[in-house]
């Protein structure tokens, strides 16, 4: 009777389970997220620089940039704008940009004469405060004799010293492009090729897999022609979106791949073993059921179920059966509910040592961890719900595979001989020297990018893009503060002496700022009055006597400088101006934030908090990079989004083999309560000597430390101890015993050794330090198995493990 | 104005006797540093009263650099290559690697004339030419949209060697440009402005 209630309970949490999951496939809100930061915790301490940081990430994000190849300009030309029309067909593109317009170009005209008595390049100040008035009418007189100069001479008679064709070629040569705008497209010449730049914004972010699909299939689509075209046309391309795209196949492609193997040879293991399909289909069961709850706990918990946690989820395979083998091995039962009393002491202090390891990753601030965690933990739950609720209600008939059961007979027939014994004495230095690596070997790894697929093909055209636009770098940046936008761009320019010096100091190249473009009041008030000096000086007169301009004209001009005081450039009007189009991610201001809402924008307002970027070029010595203070109470915030995750990885890893062995100690005392001292100190010697494996497997294939394999070794620990417990709790080495521990780690094996033929080296670490462990667990287990009985038999007798 | 009287040196340079009326059996300016050729300019704008007037010298290297050098009324140095222009300030201080992108393609073009390859002509331009009583004038107008913008049409004429350059922009300004016959350089002042 019981045993019916049980199992009806289980189908009710099984309905609960599956309409939940049918409701979110319906709605396609399954919400998988494979956007690499959400794995990331906050770095930055203040929270409008880490604000700031996500604006500008997330604009950056966005961005798509090509360059069309060709020896050929005309036909570089004649198939960017081929791309041009594939790409604005697509709703997931928007400002797709190639031609640059007439009517952009006049605008951009009108703007430099509005504001040619405000804005100053740093060349011209440095003219006027030389007093070298007459350069400026040597180069309006030499402008108009160059060719095509009639506009200019028009320009001449409103604007005397052609102030706004300074200004507007100044701000050109100091924009991010190195490009030369020729006949409206930007193109560049590098030896024989013409490089034809096309840029594209994405409406949503690039973790969106339709869009992903959709518009790698338009580019794929063009490319291929463009191939079988064979005029030599490539295509070279930057933008998150092709990574997104790339690690989001990577990992899909594992996981059909390293689950479709591991599941088939999990399936092949236990019909070769029970001899039967029934105990197949209910490890299937469970398994199908753990994974659903995993899923299910993580998509309620964090409203997205990331890729990764899927990638190491489905690996979940290898423990969450482990139970149902244990029930499965004993085949002299007559019940399932015998069967399950056996078995129950071990499968819970099992699920609880394992629930201890993976509840110590919950603490980290890594969501991606904290995901891993609870998908492990809820999932353990679910296998164990299932095995405990079900199992027992399903009448079975399997018979162990007898040759597998022998072969168990033999390896327990080692574990006794003598030889084990001195082999695992001699084992048992394998810590001491594992610790004197640890110490001697400082190689680590501590890398975001590793959480990662690295496409290198897609690294190279990206660099090949940097040195071609010359741009600056994405994760590398100041940022300044302001209590308003004055402010702001007050401590911008004072910035920028610092920043000067870093350039001459060599430790970067250049620096893109808003600064250079976007004078404060208070600069283009004394740039106002370095220019009235300019038309006041006689500097006039060359011109009027070089009979360019009528003295009634210059006069009128003079007029409206009077008159155009206080007609300054407003931060809304630069963000509106074609350059300020495409310059305003570095703006991080209010304005830009009300556009886009989010929530956040309350929290900036209250603070009354205006910031910018100032962008880095060529970064060459890191170390001379640091915040620096900005007047009395200003600061520009250096920020290095990589190095700063890295550095926290590298702590982190630090900290897990902290929390690592608070979890054995933890796991100590649970076993020294239950088995007393030395036959816990006898089920600790296998986790101990398979971590120590682990190292010194690492230290042979040269594979770098990293948070990864420690990461791995709290499911080395919980499995190797499970071994420990079961044997334990059997009573006698029987063959049955052992066999639920080969098949567990084997299954352990199958699933997340597999890993380590992962492209992304966060989960080949993972995979290959489990495949050591869990190996080395398993010739231990008859070995330690052995004494652990051993000491239950005679508990009086000393411990003969050394 | 710089590469207008580039080409006023080009068309210049082709002695009248190896004039088949095809532009591209004609020969080519005289890459040596050591010759000169001096010109005066004249340019017509619609808001100026008078006409702008400039003058100075020309030479043609070995390498194929083209080196323009206005005297009056200030002096300015224009150095066109296949890859790249070169402009120096009246005390011979190098101020500017590159220009208005339109003029270094349209110097581009003038180099190419110069230097034989009139393939890019063929494809951009129109050709006319006409000989008559030993004088010829060749017309050119663009073909392609790039140029159309900016001009209507260039003009050369001459005998023995070119003696006028008139270019029509499409704004309605025009330029032109007399030419004189090649002599020496006696100078040698055109060596400072080469190699990098």
């Amino acid at each position: 009777m019981e045993t019916r209630i049980r199992a009806v309970a289980w189908c009710v949490l099984a309905v609960m389970l599956a309409c939940y999951l049918t409701v979110l496939t319906k709605n396609s809100s399954i919400n998988i997220d494979s956007n690499i930061l959400s794995l990331l915790p906050a770095t930055e301490a203040d929270a409008a620089v880490e604000q700031a940081f996500n604006n500008f990430s997330e604009k950056s994000m966005r961005r798509l940039v090509f360059l069309v190849v060709n020896t050929n300009m005309a036909k570089a030309r004649q198939d960017a704008e081929e791309l041009t029309r594939v790409l604005r067909e697509s709703p997931w593109l928007t400002e797709v940009k190639l031609e640059h317009h007439d009517g952009e170009k006049a605008a951009s005209g009108e703007y430099f004469f509005n504001y040619r008595h405000h804005l100053l390049s740093k060349a011209d100040e440095a003219l006027l405060r030389e007093r070298n008035y007459q350069a400026f009418s040597e180069d309006a007189i030499r402008q108009a004799y160059a060719p095509f100069s009639g506009a200019l001479i028009d320009l001449l008679q409103k604007d005397p010293f052609l102030l706004s064709y300074r200004a507007g070629m100044a701000s050109s040569t100091n924009s991010n492009l190195t490009m030369k705008l020729d006949d409206g497209y930007l193109i560049t010449q590098v030896k024989d090729d013409y490089y034809v730049l096309l840029t594209a914004e994405l409406v949503q972010s690039p973790f969106n897999q339709d869009l992903q699909q959709q518009v790698l299939a338009a580019i794929n689509g063009i490319e291929k022609h463009w191939i079988d075209e064979s005029a030599g046309t490539r295509l070279i391309r930057a933008g998150a979106l092709f990574y997104t795209a790339y690690a989001y196949d990577t990992a899909r492609h594992e996981v059909n791949l390293i689950g479709g193997i591991s599941t088939l040879l999990v399936l092949i293991l236990l019909l070769l073993s029970f001899s039967s399909v029934r105990p197949v289909a209910l490890v299937m069961v469970a398994l199908g059921f753990g994974i659903a709850s995993g899923f299910a706990s993580v998509r309620i918990i964090f409203g997205a179920v990331h890729l990764l946690t899927i990638v190491f989820g489905t690996s979940l395979i290898g423990v969450a059966v482990d139970y149902s083998f244990h029930y499965f091995v004993i085949d002299d039962a007559e019940s399932g509910e015998t069967r399950l009393k056996r078995i129950l002491p071990a499968i819970n202090l099992g699920l609880l040592t394992s629930a201890i390891g993976y509840a110590a990753l919950l603490p980290t601030p890594f969501p991606g961890l904290q995901q891993m965690a609870l998908f492990c933990i809820s999932g353990l739950i679910g296998a164990y719900l299932t095995v405990v609720l079900l199992f027992p209600i399903i009448p079975l008939q399997n018979k162990n595979a007898p040759y597998l059961l022998s072969l168990c007979q033999k390896f327990i027939a080692l574990g006794e001989s003598k030889s084990a014994r001195i082999s695992l004495s001699i084992a048992l230095l394998l810590p001491i020297f594992a610790l004197g690596m640890i110490i001697m070997n400082e190689s680590t790894a501590d890398d975001v990018r590793n959480f990662q697929a690295q496409n290198t093909d897609l690294l190279n055209q990206e660099h090949r893009i940097q040195s071609i636009l010359n741009a600056p770098a994405a994760n590398q940046f100041y940022l300044v503060k302001g209590s308003n936008p004055e402010e702001l761009l007050r401590n911008l320019e004072t910035a920028q002496v610092k920043l000067d010096a870093l350039v001459a100091k060599g430790a970067i190249n250049g620096y893109l700022s808003i600064a250079d473009w976007l004078p404060s009041i208070r600069q283009q008030d004394l740039n106002y009055a370095l220019y009235k000096k300019l038309y006041e000086s006689d500097a006039g007169l060359s011109l009027i006597e070089a009979g360019l301009i009528s003295q009634d004209n210059f006069n009128r001009a003079r007029e409206a400088l009077a008159q155009e005081h206080d007609d300054y450039l407003q931060p809304q009007t630069w963000l509106d101006s074609p350059l300020g189009k495409e310059l305003d991610h570095l703006w991080l201001g209010v304005n830009i934030l009300n556009s886009e809402g989010e929530g956040r924008v309350g929290d900036i307002e209250r603070n009354q908090s205006y910031s910018a970027v100032i962008a880095l070029r060529g970064v060459m010595r890191l170390d001379l990079l640091d915040n620096f203070s900005i007047g009395e109470s200003g600061q520009a915030v250096f920020i290095d989004k990589i190095s700063t995750v890295n550095a926290m990885l590298a702590a982190y890893r630090s900290n897990m083999v902290l929390l690592l062995v608070i979890v054995c100690c933890t796991v100590s005392i649970i076993l020294f309560l239950r088995y007393g001292l030395k036959r816990a100190a006898l089920i600790l010697t296998s986790p101990i000597i398979a971590i120590s494996t682990i190292v010194h497997g690492l230290v042979l294939l040269d594979e770098p430390l990293n948070l990864f394999h420690i990461l791995s070794l709290f499911l080395v620990v919980g499995i190797s101890v499970d071994f420990g417990i079961f044997s334990a709790e059997a009573g006698k080495l029987s063959a049955n015993t052992l066999l639920a521990v080969l098949l567990s780690a084997l299954s352990t094996i199958f699933s997340f050794g597999l890993l380590s033929l992962s492209a992304t080296l966060a989960v080949h670490s993972f995979g290959l330090s489990t495949l050591i462990g869990i190996s080395s667990a398993l010739v231990l287990s008859p070995i330690i198995g052995h004494l652990v009985i051993k000491q239950s038999g005679e508990t009086n007798d000393p411990c003969k493990a050394g | 104005m710089k590469f207008i009287s580039m080409l006023f040196v080009s068309i210049c340079s082709f002695p009248l006797f190896t004039l088949g009326c095809e532009l591209a059996d004609l020969s080519f300016l005289v890459p040596d540093i050591k010759v000169q050729y001096e010109f005066i300019q004249s340019k017509t704008v619609a808001a100026l009263s008078r006409p702008l007037i400039s003058s100075g010298v020309l030479g043609f290297s070995a390498n194929e650099e083209l080196i323009w050098q206005t005297q009056h009324p200030f002096k300015s140095t224009l150095v066109i290559s296949a890859k790249r222009l070169k402009q120096f300030n009246q005390n011979d201080v190098l101020v500017s690697e590159l220009g208005n992108p339109m003029v270094v393609e349209l110097s581009q073009i003038f180099l190419s004339l110069l230097s034989g390859n009139t393939q890019k002509l063929e494809t951009d331009f129109t050709q006319k030419i006409i000989c008559e009583n030993g004088s010829w004038q060749i017309s050119l107008t663009p073909g392609s949209g790039s140029y159309e913008t900016l001009l209507s049409l260039i003009s050369l004429s001459g005998t023995q060697y070119i003696e006028k350059i008139t270019f029509l922009e499409a704004r309605g300004d025009y330029t032109e440009i007399q030419l004189s016959a090649p002599s020496n350089n006696h100078l040698g002042n055109f060596e400072m402005y080469l190699g990098d």
